[in-house]
């Protein structure tokens, strides 16, 4: 019995230090926490607050009570999303009717270009400047070893890299750039062997068909 | 002995703001016994004695006792024996908890007791539903425990959205915080990244590229599964997050010509401009109070993280290469104030998430070993952090305790499972 004195004391404690947390939290909390809800203003007349099942904004909780109260849990209702098939067949469509040109290499965690890139694309502008209508998409991709929001910029650094100098060589078709960071690689090995291949500036052309 | 862990102190001196964390030092755990639930009907799935007790050691809060070892009963008609509940108290476990399944018509009425060793039973819950919602009775019935005393909501009836792949495309996913009840939320056929809940968690923002060529900000409303366009600048529109009153959005866009951080309004019309700067800005995160950001900059040669006041004013770096490394990025806020978490590269080139807190004085790397870990995202009780790792050799979602304990794997399916955003209660 006097052991179960004890475990009482120590109960209170920890639960008046759960208190101290309560009103630490200051009114706001407490307010949403504590606030009078449509089940709590039932409760004892045999109703309910309703939830849906772990879904949107689940109901405040409504502590323990000592009368009949109730809560419905409802099953939430299956969000289905639906494919935008049209959207997709224009997006397939377009993919299709790309001419891929060879990829641009870059170095570990940089977005200067090579001297074999600088190359490469002197080639690509040959045909650019002689095809003037024809328009350019430039992607950026990395390596896995960054992280996934920097690498999104880091993308796009390279692919703005490979405009300035297309631009520099006096390409004016339109060129489209855009960045795919990491999420678009063209292989998954956690190796140097795959890295380089995915450290690239993709350029295609539309409408050069 | 803190066993709240729930006082935030937001004091204000200049602009920086000091959290003050009543976390820290020992949690005395309260010992709690959970008894086998009583079923009169078969109920698909985990027993609910079985998921009411990961519930109650995920808070953290429960110190989940061993009845078989304690020589007590667990196994009990519609209440536990007289002699299991002295037991048990005897035994140290001042708070006993028991629960009943009965068929109702075609639903299933489950009731929760709370019980005092000390004082008999403190009060009940009673659900009523179907028996696929089961789990989130107990979930609910485990938060109404961490509430009754703490205070706090609870985790148990979060959920964590998700990036998938699916057919080489990425869409967005929801599951349960303990990785049940998975649904695909997106059918498009291509890339979506990044999802942001509102803190009433009823809206979430992520970045699509189904529009074309630049990816753009979109919000799903997922009572009406309507779709809108939030941010769609010209050029890279990336990293939103939600401001902790949901009024606004941050987030980075190249609309300049390289990377600064906006905010909008949630009508998505008002934008303001917050960085300028010629380098990349990106991945900004709020302060729980909303008036500080923390942000990711490539300012200084490399990545790294840095603060800021919500207009734009007071810049500040936070990491330095010298005292936390040459990479880090994309910091996320504890709701608590008194953490970040973010993306680490260490000298093996291999990312892990590491924490901070706003004042710098304290840091840690928070994950080990050699998978490649990204992504953090805080549950609202501040103590646990979702992340992606490549530590199964597949891409895939792990919860982990704040103190580095309690790693657990929440993903199975699908091959590539990546960018968990942990929703409020």
């Amino acid at each position: 019995m006097r052991r179960m004195t004890e475990q009482s004391q120590y109960l209170k404690v920890a639960v008046m230090i759960g208190l101290v947390g309560i009103l630490a939290l200051g009114g706001c909390s407490k307010t949403n926490v504590m606030g009078t809800t449509e089940g709590e203003g039932k409760t004892g007349a045999g109703a309910g607050a309703t939830t849906e099942s772990g879904g949107v904004g689940s109901a405040p909780l409504q502590g323990f009570s000592q009368g009949p109260s109730e809560e419905a849990v409802k099953r939430q209702a299956p969000l289905v999303g639906k494919a935008d098939t049209a959207e997709i067949a224009a997006r397939q469509a377009r993919e299709a009717a790309k001419r891929e040109l060879a990829d641009i290499y870059f170095a570990y965690d940089k977005w200067a270009l090579s001297s074999e890139g600088m190359k490469n694309l002197a080639q690509n502008a040959d045909f650019l400047r002689q095809n003037p209508t024809v328009k350019l998409l430039v992607e950026g991709h990395c390596d896995e070893r960054g992280s996934r929001e920097y690498n999104l910029v880091l993308g796009e650094k390279r692919a703005l890299e490979t405009r300035r100098y297309l631009e520099s060589l006096g390409v004016k078709n339109p060129v489209t750039v855009t960045s795919y960071g990491k999420e678009r690689p063209v292989c998954t090995e956690h190796d140097e062997s795959c890295y380089w291949r995915n450290r690239r500036a993709h350029l295609a052309l539309e409408g050069a068909k | 002995m803190a066993l709240a862990g729930s006082a935030i102190f937001a004091v204000t001196t200049g602009a920086v703001e000091v959290f003050i964390d009543a976390t820290r030092g020992a949690i005395q755990k309260i010992p709690i016994a959970v008894y086998s639930f009583k079923s009169a009907t078969p109920v698909p799935g985990q027993p609910a004695a079985d998921v009411l007790k990961a519930d109650l050691r995920r808070s953290l809060l429960f110190d989940v006792a061993d009845l078989e070892r304690l020589g007590i009963t667990a196994g009990m008609n519609s209440q536990p024996a007289p002699e299991a509940l002295q037991k048990a108290g005897e035994a140290g476990l001042p708070v006993q908890v028991w629960g009943t399944l009965l068929p109702r018509g075609r639903e299933i009425v489950m009731d929760g007791v709370l019980f005092e060793s000390s004082r008999g039973e403190v009060g009940h819950k009673r659900y009523v539903g179907s028996s696929e919602v089961v789990r989130h009775m107990v979930h609910r019935l485990a938060d109404e425990i961490v509430f009754h005393y703490t205070g706090e909501q609870g985790i148990a009836r979060s959920q964590i959205a998700f990036v998938s792949e699916r057919g080489g495309a990425k869409e967005l996913f929801v599951m349960d915080y303990d990785g049940y009840n998975l649904r695909q939320l997106t059918f498009d056929a291509s890339l979506n990244l990044a999802p942001t809940w509102s803190p009433d968690r009823r809206r979430l923002a992520f970045v699509t590229y189904r529009k074309g060529d630049d990816p753009q900000i979109e919000e799903l409303d997922l009572v009406t599964g309507a779709r809108r366009t939030l941010v769609a600048l010209p050029g890279l529109n990336i990293t939103p997050e939600w401001s902790p009153s949901g009024d606004e959005l941050a987030f980075a866009t190249t609309r300049d010509g390289n990377s600064e951080i906006y905010k909008v309004d949630k009508s998505g019309r008002r934008f303001e401009r917050l960085t300028e700067h010629g380098a990349a800005d990106l991945a900004p995160t709020w302060s729980p109070t909303g008036r500080e950001l923390a942000f990711t900059s490539d300012r200084g040669g490399t990545p790294q993280i840095y603060l800021m006041s919500a207009d734009g004013t007071n810049v500040r770096a936070l990491t330095y290469p010298d005292r936390h490394g040459s990479y880090n990025s994309s910091a996320v806020w504890s709701p608590k104030g008194n953490w970040l978490a973010y993306v680490c590269r260490d000298e093996r080139q291999i990312l892990k998430i590491c924490l901070i807190s706003p004042d710098g004085q304290q840091w840690r790397q928070l994950t080990t070993g050699s998978s490649n870990d990204e992504s953090p995202s805080w549950s609202q009780d501040g103590r646990h952090v979702v992340f992606s790792s490549t530590r199964s050799g597949r891409r895939d979602i792990y919860m982990i305790n704040a103190d580095g304990t309690g790693l657990e794997r929440l993903t199975t399916s699908g091959k590539f499972n990546d960018d968990p955003a942990w929703s409020a209660s």
